[in-house]
C-alpha cells in the first residue's frame, strides 16, 4: 500500500495575499508531515505567474525543506499560470527539493513501487499517442500528474476567461495504464473515472477570486493507492478560508436591510472572500453606492477581502405611487426563508421585475 | 375658470376673443367654428403634453397650419389647469353620439381606458395591466422575449448536444480504430503465417508430385525400352524358328498317308490271322465238348443196348410183337439231326469241313429216324407187368443220365433206348466231322499268318520314311512339328503386337519411327537416371490423388491470401482513421461542452426571469382582484347620477371600458351599453363619464379643480331626455363648481338651461 497526498492550484501571488498564499502552503506541507506520505504531488499552478515564481521559488522551496528532509518526494509540475509571462525556459530551472518535472511532453518519476508519469501544462496534447512511455513496470502503481481539461471529469464555464487549458484525452489515461490521475486546473473538487483510472481535481488549495467555482472549502487529497482501486479521502485546508456570495435586496431607497448586512458580516471569518451584490430597483443610485461602500468599509474587518458591488435599476418617484407600496407589501408575503437559493434569486428577480413595469407604466401615464 | 379664450390667428378665426363664464352655451350652426374652438382649447389646455409625433396632434397640424395662435386668459385668482392630451380628450372632454368611450381621434396606445385608470386607480396603474403585462413578459414568444430567448436556447443546445455527440463520435472512432489497428496488426500476422503455412505445404506438396512424376516417367521410360526389348527378343524368337514359317504338311502327308495305309494292311493281315487262329481254337474247344459227349452217348448207349436185349427177352416171351412206326419220333430225330447239322454247319466259317459234318449229321439223323422209329407193341403183359419190368431199369439208367427213365410201356422205352443209341451215334459221327474241320482250320492258320508278317513289314518301311522327314527338321514326330509350327505363329503374333505397341508408344511421345522412339527414350533413361530418380511403376493414382491434394490446398493457400488481404485493407483503414491525429478535437470537445454549460446557464437563467416575471405578475393579480372594489364604487357612483334623471335603473362596471358596462333598467332587464338604444346609451355614457371625471379629480384632499368641454353632447336625445341630460350636468356644475363649456347647433339649449335654472353664458358663432 502506498499513499500519496495530491494538492493543486495553490497561485502563488506575490503582494497584499502572499502571508494568506504562504499560510495554506504552510498548512500542506504540515498535513503531509503529519501523514507522512510517499510523495506530496503538486498538480501545478503553484505560482500565480512566472513573475510570483521567479520572485518567490526560493522561499517555497526552502519551505518544503523540512518536508524533504523527512523523506517524501515532493513532484511538482508547471501549470498554465508558471508560464504566463515566462521569459525563461522553465526546464530550466532547478527546484531542489523539489522534483520539478517540467520536461515536456512528459517525464516519468519512479519512487518505489510508485510511477509519475509527469504532464507539465500543454496547449494541447494532441500527439500524445506518439509519446515513448514505457510500460509499467508489474506490480507498480502508475500516477498521471496533469494540469489540463478533461471533458468526461469537468465540463463547464472555466475560471480563467483569457486562456483556456489544453484538453487532454480519457484515452491517454488508459493507453498509458494510469490508476490514478492527479489533476489540477479545475478550481472546484472533482473526481471521476477515467478508463481505468481514478481522476481527481481537488480543486484550487486557496480562494483564488470571487467566483462560483471557488465556493465551497478547499481541500488536497489523501490517496492510498495500492493492490486496490485508489481510495481518496478529502483534507479540508482550514488556513484557505471560504468564498462567500450573497445577493441582498435594496429598498427603493437604496437602503439595505441592517439584519441581512448584519448576517453577512457575523459569517464572515478573517480568511473568507466575500462577494456582495446589491440589486433591486432604487430611486436614487447614489444612495445604493454609498450603502455598498458602507457594507465594503463594514466587512474590511471582518473578511479577509470584501467586494461589493450594486446591480440596481433606477426609478425615480416609484415610492410615492400607493400601488408600489401594495406590491412590496404583496411580495414580502412570499418572500423564501432561505435568502441563498434559487427560489430567492427569483424573488428578486420578481420583486425587480415588478417594479420596473410600475415604473415603466408610471413614465406612460407622464 | 378661463373667463376668456383669444384666438388671434386660429383656424379660421382672426383676432377673435371668446368670453366665457362658468357654464357656457357655444352655439352656431354647422360651419361656424364650433369643432376650431374645440381644438383651441384642446391645444391650449394641453400644451404641457404637447408632442407632434402623437395622432391628436397630427389631426391638429393636419386640420390647421403649424402656426396656431390661441391664449386663454383666466379668472382672476384662479389657477390655470392644465391637462394632458389623452386625459382631456378621454376623460373632460364629452362627445355625444359616440358608441366608444375613446376620441375617434385617439388611437394611441393610451386610450380612455388607460387614461381613466390612470387617474382612477392607485395613484394612475390599473394592477390588471400590469400583471397582463408581466405575463405577457413571462409568456410571450415575440422577437426579444424571454420565451423565445428560451426557445432559442432549447434550439441551440439541442444542436450543440447533436454537434457534441458527433465529435464524440469521431474521437471514439479515432481512438476504437487506434485498438481495432493494433488488434488488425497481430491478426495480420496470424494470418501471414498461416498464409507462410499453407505456401509451405503447397511448395512441399508440388516437390512430391514433381518427384513422383520423375518416377512415374522413369517407370514409363523403363517400360517403353522393356517393350523394345521384348520386341527385339520377340523378333528374334520367331526368326529362330523361321524353318516353320513355311507349311509342311503337304511335305509329309503322302508320306503319312501311304504309312497309314501299311499299317492298316497289316492290321487287317493281323486280324485274319487272329481270327482264323480264333476258328481254329473254337473248333479244337468244340471238338473237346463233342468227345466228351460222346463218352457219355457211349455210356448211356451201352447201357441202352443192355436194355435192349432184355426188352427183346421181355417181349418174346410169350407174346407178339407188333411192329409199327412212331412218327412223332422220326421227326423229332430228324429235327434234331437237322438242327445239329445247321449247328455245325454255320460254326464253320468259310472252311467246307463243317458243311461236309453237317452233310454226315443229316444223313445219320435221316437213318436213325428211319429206324429207330419203328414200333413194337407186346402183347400178351399187362401194363403193370411192363411197369415193373420197365422200374428195373430206372436205377441203372439214374446213374448215367438225368433223364428219367420212361416206364409208362415198352413201345416208350424202346423208343428211349433207341434214342440213346442215336444219339451216341450221332455224337461219334460229329466228332469225326469236328476233326475233319480242325485240320482244314490249322491249313488257314499258317497261310495268313506269313500274309501277316509280310505287311507288317510293310509298315514298318513306311513308318521309317515318315520319321526321316522329320528328323529331316530337327522333330521327334509330327505333333512336335506341329507344336513349333505353332510356336512360330505365336511367336511372330507376338513380335507383331509387340511392335505395334512400341509404334503406339512411339507415337505419343511423338516419334515417328521406332528408332527416333528408341533414341529418346535411352536419352530421357539416361537423363532421369543422373538425377538419381527411381521408377515408381503404377503410382498414376498416387500421382492423380497427389494433384487433387494440390488443387485443395492451393485453394486453401489462396484462401489463407485472400483472409490476409481483407485484413490487410482493414488494418490499412484503421490506421488511416486512427492516424488522422485527433488534431484538437478533444479540445475542440471540451469548447463545444462549455459553451453547451453555458447555454444551460443561460437557459436556467430566462427561465428564472421567465418564472420571476409570472411570480411578479402574481402579485399584480391578486392587488387586481382588490381593486374590482373601484368598479363597483364606479358602478354606485353611476348607477346614483343615472337615477337622478332615470329612477329605477341600475349601472355596472367591470372594467374601464364601455364595453364591460352595462345598465338594468326598471323593468329588471339588464343590458350591455352597447345595446341599449342611441338616446339612452348616450344618457348613460354622460353620467359614466361625469362620474369618471369626478373621481379623477378625487383627491385624498378633497375634489380638485377642472373644466368640462361637451362637443354636441345631446344631438341624439330627445326633447325629454335632453332636458333630463341638461339637469344631470346643472346637478354637476353645481356640485363640483367646475367650469362647463358647451359647444351645441341646437339653438333650444341654452334656454332649456336657463329654465333648469342654470345661468348660461351665451356665445352665438355667426357664420
Amino acid at each position: 500500500m502506498a499513499k500519496i497526498i495530491h494538492a493543486a492550484d495553490l497561485h502563488i501571488e506575490d503582494g497584499e495575499e502572499l502571508s494568506y498564499c504562504y499560510g495554506v502552503l504552510d498548512e500542506i506541507i504540515s498535513l503531509a508531515l503529519a501523514e507522512k506520505p510517499d510523495a506530496l504531488v503538486l498538480a501545478g499552478d503553484m505560482f500565480d505567474s512566472f513573475g510570483d515564481f521567479e520572485a518567490l521559488r526560493s522561499e517555497v522551496c526552502a519551505k518544503f525543506k523540512p518536508l524533504a528532509e523527512a523523506g517524501v518526494p515532493i513532484i511538482y509540475i508547471p501549470g498554465n499560470h508558471e508560464g504566463r509571462g515566462a521569459t525563461a525556459d522553465l526546464t530550466a530551472y532547478n527546484l531542489d527539493p523539489l522534483l520539478f518535472a517540467a520536461a515536456r511532453p512528459f517525464s516519468l518519476i519512479e519512487a518505489g513501487e510508485l510511477e509519475f508519469l509527469c504532464v507539465p501544462h500543454a496547449e494541447s496534447y494532441d500527439g500524445y499517442r506518439d509519446w515513448p512511455v514505457p510500460p509499467k513496470k508489474p506490480g507498480a502503481t502508475r500516477i498521471a500528474v496533469v494540469h489540463a481539461l478533461n471533458s468526461t471529469i469537468y465540463t463547464g464555464p472555466e475560471e480563467e476567461t483569457d486562456a483556456r487549458a489544453g484538453v487532454i484525452d480519457d484515452d491517454l489515461f488508459s493507453r498509458y495504464q494510469v490508476d490514478y490521475a492527479a489533476m489540477g486546473h479545475v478550481h472546484a473538487g472533482r473526481q471521476a473515472a477515467l478508463g481505468r483510472a481514478l481522476a481527481c481535481y481537488p480543486g484550487s488549495a486557496r480562494v483564488w477570486r470571487a467566483h462560483p467555482r471557488e465556493a465551497g472549502p478547499r481541500r488536497v487529497c489523501v490517496v492510498r493507492l495500492g493492490d486496490a482501486a485508489p481510495a481518496v479521502r478529502t483534507v479540508e485546508l482550514k488556513s484557505a478560508g471560504l468564498f462567500k456570495e450573497y445577493r441582498l435586496p435594496l429598498d427603493l431607497a437604496g437602503a439595505l436591510n441592517p439584519a441581512d448586512a448584519d448576517k453577512a458580516a457575523a459569517a464572515a471569518t478573517a480568511l473568507d472572500l466575500v462577494k456582495i451584490t446589491l440589486t433591486g430597483v432604487v430611486e436614487d443610485e447614489h444612495a445604493a453606492k454609498a450603502t455598498a461602500a458602507a457594507l465594503q468599509a463594514r466587512l474590511k474587518d471582518s473578511a479577509r477581502l470584501a467586494i461589493v458591488d450594486t446591480d440596481t435599476v433606477v426609478a425615480a418617484e416609484l415610492s410615492t405611487h400607493s400601488l408600489t407600496k401594495a406590491f412590496l407589501e404583496e411580495m414580502d408575503k412570499i418572500e423564501p426563508a432561505a435568502e441563498q437559493g434559487r427560489d430567492y434569486r427569483c424573488w428578486l428577480l420578481a420583486r425587480q421585475y415588478g417594479l420596473e413595469e410600475l415604473a415603466a407604466k408610471l413614465r406612460e401615464a407622464k | 375658470m378661463i373667463s376668456r379664450l383669444d384666438m388671434p390667428d386660429f383656424g379660421k378665426f382672426r383676432k377673435t376673443e371668446l368670453a366665457l363664464g362658468p357654464f357656457t352655451v357655444i352655439t352656431g350652426p354647422n360651419e361656424a367654428g364650433k369643432t376650431t374652438v374645440f381644438d383651441a382649447l384642446f391645444d391650449t389646455l394641453c400644451a404641457e403634453s404637447r408632442h407632434e409625433g402623437r395622432p391628436l396632434w397630427k389631426n391638429l397640424a393636419g386640420r390647421y397650419t403649424a402656426l396656431r395662435k390661441a391664449a386663454l386668459v383666466w379668472e382672476e385668482g384662479a389657477s390655470p389647469l392644465a391637462f394632458t392630451d389623452n386625459e382631456f380628450i378621454e376623460i373632460f372632454a364629452i362627445r355625444g353620439g359616440e358608441l366608444g368611450v375613446h376620441h375617434p381621434e385617439n388611437k394611441s396606445d393610451s386610450a380612455w381606458s388607460l387614461a381613466a385608470e390612470n387617474a382612477l386607480l392607485n395613484a394612475g396603474l390599473n394592477p390588471a395591466q400590469l400583471a397582463a403585462g408581466l405575463t405577457d413578459k413571462a409568456e410571450s414568444v415575440r422577437k426579444g422575449s424571454v420565451q423565445a430567448g428560451i426557445r432559442r436556447l432549447r434550439e441551440a443546445i439541442k444542436d450543440r448536444e447533436q454537434a457534441i455527440a458527433a465529435l464524440k463520435n469521431e474521437h471514439d472512432a479515432i481512438i476504437a480504430s487506434a485498438a481495432e489497428a493494433e488488434r488488425l496488426t497481430e491478426e495480420k500476422t496470424q494470418r501471414a503465417a498461416e498464409l507462410d503455412a499453407r505456401n509451405g505445404e503447397v511448395k512441399d506438396l508440388t516437390a512430391g508430385i514433381e518427384k513422383l512424376s520423375d518416377a512415374v516417367r522413369r517407370a514409363v521410360v523403363l517400360a517403353g525400352l522393356k517393350a523394345l526389348r521384348e520386341l527385339k527378343e520377340a523378333r528374334e524368337a520367331a526368326a529362330a524358328m523361321a524353318a516353320f514359317a513355311e507349311d509342311g504338311v503337304p511335305g509329309y502327308k503322302p508320306l503319312k498317308e501311304t504309312q497309314l495305309e501299311a499299317e492298316k494292311t497289316a492290321a487287317a493281315g493281323e486280324a485274319g490271322l487272329a481270327e482264323k487262329q480264333a476258328a481254329l481254337a473254337a473248333a479244337e474247344a468244340a471238338l473237346e465238348q463233342l468227345e466228351q459227349r460222346a463218352k457219355t452217348f457211349k455210356l448211356q448207349s451201352d447201357l441202352a443196348a443192355g436194355f435192349s436185349a432184355r426188352v427183346a427177352q421181355f417181349a418174346a416171351e410169350p407174346e407178339r410183337v407188333t411192329v409199327g412206326v412212331d412218327k412223332k419220333m422220326r421227326w423229332g430225330i430228324w429235327g434234331a439231326g437237322a438242327a445239329l447239322a445247321a449247328l455245325v454247319g454255320f460254326s464253320g466259317g468259310d472252311s467246307v469241313i463243317p458243311y461236309v459234318a453237317a452233310a454226315g449229321i443229316i444223313a445219320a439223323a435221316a437213318w436213325a429216324g428211319i429206324k429207330l422209329s419203328k414200333t413194337e407193341t407186346l402183347s400178351g403183359h399187362t401194363p403193370e407187368e411192363v411197369a415193373a419190368f420197365l422200374a428195373g431199369f430206372t436205377g441203372d439208367w439214374a446213374a448215367v443220365s438225368p433223364e428219367t427213365f420212361p416206364t409208362a410201356g415198352l413201345e416208350a422205352a424202346r423208343a428211349f433206348i433207341a434214342k440213346a443209341q442215336a444219339e451216341h451215334q450221332a455224337a461219334n459221327a460229329a466228332c469225326e466231322a469236328k476233326k475233319a474241320e480242325i485240320l482244314g482250320f490249322k491249313g488257314g492258320v499258317t497261310a495268313a499268318g506269313q500274309t501277316a508278317a509280310e505287311r507288317a513289314q510293310a509298315a514298318v518301311e513306311a513308318a521309317d520314311a515318315v520319321a526321316a522327314w522329320f528328323k529331316a527338321l530337327g522333330c521327334a514326330d509330327e505333333d512336335d512339328y506341329l507344336a513349333k509350327a505353332a510356336d512360330h505363329k505365336r511367336l511372330a503374333a507376338r513380335a507383331g503386337d509387340m511392335e505395334q505397341r512400341v509404334l503406339a508408344l512411339a507415337g505419343g511421345l511423338g516419334c515417328a519411327s521406332e528408332e527416333d522412339f528408341k533414341d529418346k527414350l535411352f536419352a530421357e533413361n539416361g537423363d532421369l537416371e543422373r538425377r538419381g530418380v527411381e521408377p515408381a511403376p503404377g503410382a498414376d493414382a498416387e500421382l492423380a490423388r497427389l494433384r487433387h491434394e494440390l488443387t485443395g490446398l492451393a485453394e486453401k493457400a489462396h484462401e489463407a491470401e485472400a483472409a490476409l488481404n481483407k485484413v490487410t485493407a482493414a488494418l490499412d483503414t484503421a490506421r488511416a482513421v486512427s492516424e488522422a491525429r485527433l488534431g484538437g478535437l478533444p479540445a475542440r470537445l471540451n469548447q463545444a461542452e462549455t459553451e453547451l454549460e453555458l447555454e444551460k446557464a443561460e437557459l436556467a437563467e430566462l427561465e428564472l426571469q421567465a418564472k420571476a416575471y409570472a411570480l411578479a405578475a402574481g402579485a399584480f393579480t391578486r392587488l387586481a382582484e382588490t381593486s374590482a372594489m373601484a368598479f363597483e364604487t364606479l358602478g354606485k357612483e353611476v348607477t346614483t347620477t343615472l337615477r337622478a334623471v332615470l329612477p329605477e335603473v341600475y349601472a355596472e362596471f367591470k372594467v374601464f371600458d364601455a364595453a364591460g358596462a352595462a345598465v338594468t333598467d326598471a323593468g329588471g332587464i339588464k343590458r350591455s351599453v352597447k345595446n341599449l338604444s342611441s338616446g339612452m346609451r348616450d344618457l348613460f355614457m354622460l353620467a359614466a363619464r361625469l362620474t369618471i371625471a369626478h373621481r379623477a379629480r378625487l383627491t385624498p384632499e378633497g375634489l380638485a379643480p377642472a373644466l368640462l368641454v361637451l362637443d354636441e353632447p345631446f344631438y341624439t336625445l330627445d326633447t325629454a331626455r335632453e332636458r333630463a341630460a341638461i339637469k344631470l350636468l346643472g346637478n354637476f356644475h353645481k356640485t363640483t363648481g367646475w367650469q362647463i363649456i358647451i359647444l351645441t347647433k341646437d339653438a333650444t339649449l341654452s334656454a332649456t338651461a336657463k329654465t333648469e335654472g342654470i345661468p348660461v353664458t351665451d356665445v352665438a358663432l355667426g357664420m
